[in-house]
């Protein structure tokens, strides 16, 4: 992964309580990118691709994350899908979320009661930055990396955002091994981090069909962008689809 | 003894892989009681990182310090830029809060982006970290 991470803590038990939360939250995502890294050869992750490590006999937070995934594949139609069109075991377009929301959950159960956790621009809120307003959570214009598309105001929630216009084609069709995908970027406002990544990802590859699949899914509300720049939703205060 | 109730703003910045944890304080609130005050402006200074190029295109950011700490990182380039930027309307976009956003209001808190987990971000980043040491 090596994602770019942030805390940003606004109320908490006392100000060393938060430190020694924000350092275990760190942690968390540090051990994650550690276990589920595809480039140690000696990962969980490498050895059950070389068919070294039976699923079902891996650590428990792989067990998680593959569960997570297959999950993800069946309601996803097999859009979703954690082996890559060469066969290969890649679980990144679920660890992020999942770890991030383990590192929230973190910071929840050590008494923070108001913080936005950014890792690699997946979002996780809690509380208010400041009494009386929520959260407000820009959503990156694809076409422009200092614009934005919207801003989405949120208390406890969660926003993933899924694209193609940092990484190039890193996201595949499950269903047809196809790279090319209609949409540049979707992004998924969900309660929980886990689930707003996956559906963030799935959306990108289902397209048009995405948003409203989503909802149904349970997101709160979904923004995509495709290559000529129309941006749909679903979801929110968004009109429904006709 | 138990710490009394904290309230301020902490951002803590790192990466899980190449970046050391900095933590950045930007206002501090001795107790809840107190309203929030920002503190002191130190100088502040931005630090451009190296221009990266990367297989789909240049990744560039800029760190800016206020003081010896991290308080903000802008991507300046990214791959897949392009001049055009989508025009918005703050009132046609649909919004979670039930509360409208106000017109205008361009206070933002974070950013939510496809993943910048690009080897060159890494690199064009320390490099604007390696300018300040």
């Amino acid at each position: 992964m090596g994602v770019p991470m942030s805390i940003d803590v606004r109320d908490a038990p006392g100000a060393g309580d938060a430190h020694d939360a924000v350092a275990a939250a760190f942690a968390v995502l540090h051990a994650a990118d550690e276990r589920f890294s595809r480039f140690r050869p000696d990962s969980e992750i490498s050895r059950i691709g070389r068919g070294e490590l039976e699923p079902a006999a891996a650590s428990s937070d792989v067990r998680d994350v593959l569960a997570v995934a297959e999950r993800a594949r069946l309601s996803s139609g097999d859009a979703f899908r954690v082996v890559d069109p060469a066969g290969r075991l890649d679980t990144d377009g679920v660890v992020k979320g999942w770890a991030a929301q383990r590192a929230a959950d973190l910071l929840l159960s050590a008494g923070v009661r108001s913080f936005c956790l950014n890792a690699g621009g997946d979002v996780v809120t809690a509380g208010e930055p400041e009494p009386g307003r929520p959260w407000q959570v820009a959503v990156r214009d694809p076409f422009d990396p200092r614009g934005h598309l919207a801003i989405l105001s949120l208390r406890d929630g969660a926003v993933a955002t899924s694209g193609t216009y940092e990484r190039g084609a890193h996201v595949w069709d499950g269903r047809t091994g196809s790279r090319a995908l209609d949409l540049v970027a979707s992004t998924v406002v969900a309660p929980s981090l886990t689930d707003a990544d996956v559906l963030a990802t799935s959306v990108l590859v289902l397209g048009a069909d995405g948003p409203q699949w989503a909802v149904e899914q349970g997101a709160d509300l979904v923004i995509t962008v495709d290559h000529a720049g129309a941006v749909r939703t679903a979801g929110g205060n968004a009109p429904r689809p006709g | 003894m138990r710490a009394r109730p904290w309230r301020g703003t902490i951002i803590f910045a790192g990466a899980a892989v190449a970046v050391a944890a900095v933590t950045v304080v930007r206002y501090t609130a001795p107790s809840s009681d107190t309203p929030t005050s920002s503190a002191a402006v130190e100088g502040t200074h931005t630090v451009v990182g190296d221009a990266e190029r990367v297989t789909y295109g240049t990744v560039q950011v800029s760190v800016t310090f206020t003081g010896d700490t991290i308080t903000d990182v802008t991507t300046l380039q990214a791959p897949h830029a392009h001049a055009r930027s989508i025009a918005i309307n703050a009132r046609a976009t649909p919004l979670l809060a039930r509360e409208a956003v106000t017109a205008g209001s361009a206070r933002i808190d974070t950013v939510s982006g496809a993943t910048y987990t690009s080897e060159g971000y890494r690199r064009s980043l320390q490099s604007a970290l390696d300018q300040v040491d």
